[in-house]
């Protein structure tokens, strides 16, 4: 759990880590420093949320508290108590996300993004699904389970946020799928998807319309 | 010692190992000494006598001896420790899936690289945009320009090192095929 260092070396690599995840949205590490940066950062968002700045006692005891947990204190202390402490207010809890990545060339240590839901700047699962989107609307397919699940989980608490997929989508299409005089390179729309994973019969996403869901009875009656 | 019949004693104990022959014979019992010396190093203390040109031949550890395998391992035996477990041989990937971005095969639970590397070029270019202009000067005669800052010629070396080629690159992974129905 020290990741074979110091506990004050420790302490410092989580304050970098945690204020420059705060800075930037989006951090790639190591999988172990995610995991153990990942509750940190969540800890300092659930005590700004909770705290009632209304009466300025309290915001200066919470200051107080951020600076003496974060650093680049003049942009991250600002950032949690006004936008962060916004967009997260319907949330409870899960304002971070980690996923895996494949092990780093050279030492072969596996890697993780950590990043801030609902950034939409610089969100890796909201850019990678925005396009899969964009390529399946030029392949002129309907969205599977699983991305139209994704999508839907993605736009669920986001301000704006049908909006801002579709910027994205459109983004995307011109960015990896269209020539600069607008033209579709089909060359990388061939290969199609199987949607094995669509599909009643068969697959792991499969499904389940075989049974209908009763609700349970209520014991008092 | 002193019943050596050499002409030249100094020689010779520069020869032999240093705690072995001059050492121990001294703290041995008298019956246990040795009573006669090899022929062959009589023979040699002669030639090193007669030739001081040639320094006297180089002992390896100072005579000391180390730890050493006795017995060349067969090609069998290094080749079951080596090669047999199984933990040291290479694995067989069955979590594979198709990228849905890009279609061609990824790790099941991971991200695909080639996308996840397109994805921060776009975030990059994006921030770049959004930074300031940084000043350019502007001359009415390009002539001006060519006499203030004179181009710098690249090199073919220079040019070689720009595209960075020892850096070991990923390598993107193989489309997936359609399924053939048989």
């Amino acid at each position: 759990m020290t990741l074979g260092r110091s506990a004050k070396a420790l302490r410092h690599t989580m304050r970098n880590l945690a204020s420059s995840l705060i800075q930037y949205e989006s951090v790639t590490t190591t999988f172990a420093k995610a995991k153990m940066v990942q509750g940190l950062v969540e800890n300092l968002i659930t005590k700004t949320k909770n705290a009632d700045l209304k009466s300025s006692e309290v915001e200066k005891l919470l200051k107080i508290k951020l600076v003496g947990e974060l650093y680049n204190q003049d942009i991250t202390v600002p950032k949690m108590m006004n936008e962060l402490r916004d967009r997260y207010s319907k949330r409870q809890g899960g304002y971070t996300r980690i996923i895996k990545l494949e092990p780093r060339i050279g030492d072969n240590a596996p890697q993780a993004i950590v990043e801030l839901v609902d950034s939409s700047s610089r969100e890796m699962k909201f850019w990678y699904i925005a396009r899969v989107v964009a390529r399946l609307e030029l392949q002129g397919l309907p969205l599977d389970q699983l991305t139209k699940k994704n999508v839907e989980s993605l736009l669920h608490h986001r301000v704006d946020g049908a909006k801002k997929f579709r910027d994205a989508v459109e983004l995307s299409k011109k960015r990896w799928y269209m020539n600069e005089n607008g033209k579709v390179i089909k060359e990388r729309l061939e290969n199609l998807p199987r949607m094995k994973n669509d599909t009643t019969k068969s697959g792991f996403h499969k499904e389940f319309t075989n049974y209908t869901v009763v609700p349970r009875p209520n014991k008092s009656t | 010692m002193a019943s050596l019949p050499l002409k030249n004693l100094i020689s010779l104990e520069s020869i032999l190992p240093k705690y072995t022959f001059p050492s121990l014979s001294s703290l041995l019992p008298s019956i246990l000494q040795p009573q006669s010396i090899d022929q062959r190093l009589i023979q040699l203390g002669d030639q090193l006598s007669q030739n001081p040109s040639h320094p006297p031949p180089f002992f390896h550890d100072n005579g000391i001896l180390k730890a050493a395998p006795k017995k060349k391992v067969s090609h069998m035996k290094r080749r079951t420790r080596l090669y047999a477990p199984g933990k040291k041989q290479v694995k067989l990937n069955n979590n594979l899936n198709r990228c849905p971005s890009c279609g061609n095969y990824k790790r099941s639970h991971f991200l695909c690289m080639h996308c996840v590397s397109e994805i921060k070029k776009l975030w990059k270019d994006t921030e770049k945009e959004q930074l300031p202009q940084p000043y350019i000067e502007e001359f009415v005669n390009p002539l001006d320009e060519k006499v203030l800052y004179p181009g710098k010629t690249e090199r073919a070396y220079e040019r070689t090192l720009r595209r960075k080629e020892w850096l070991v690159q990923r390598p993107k992974t193989l489309p997936v095929e359609p399924k053939t129905k048989k």
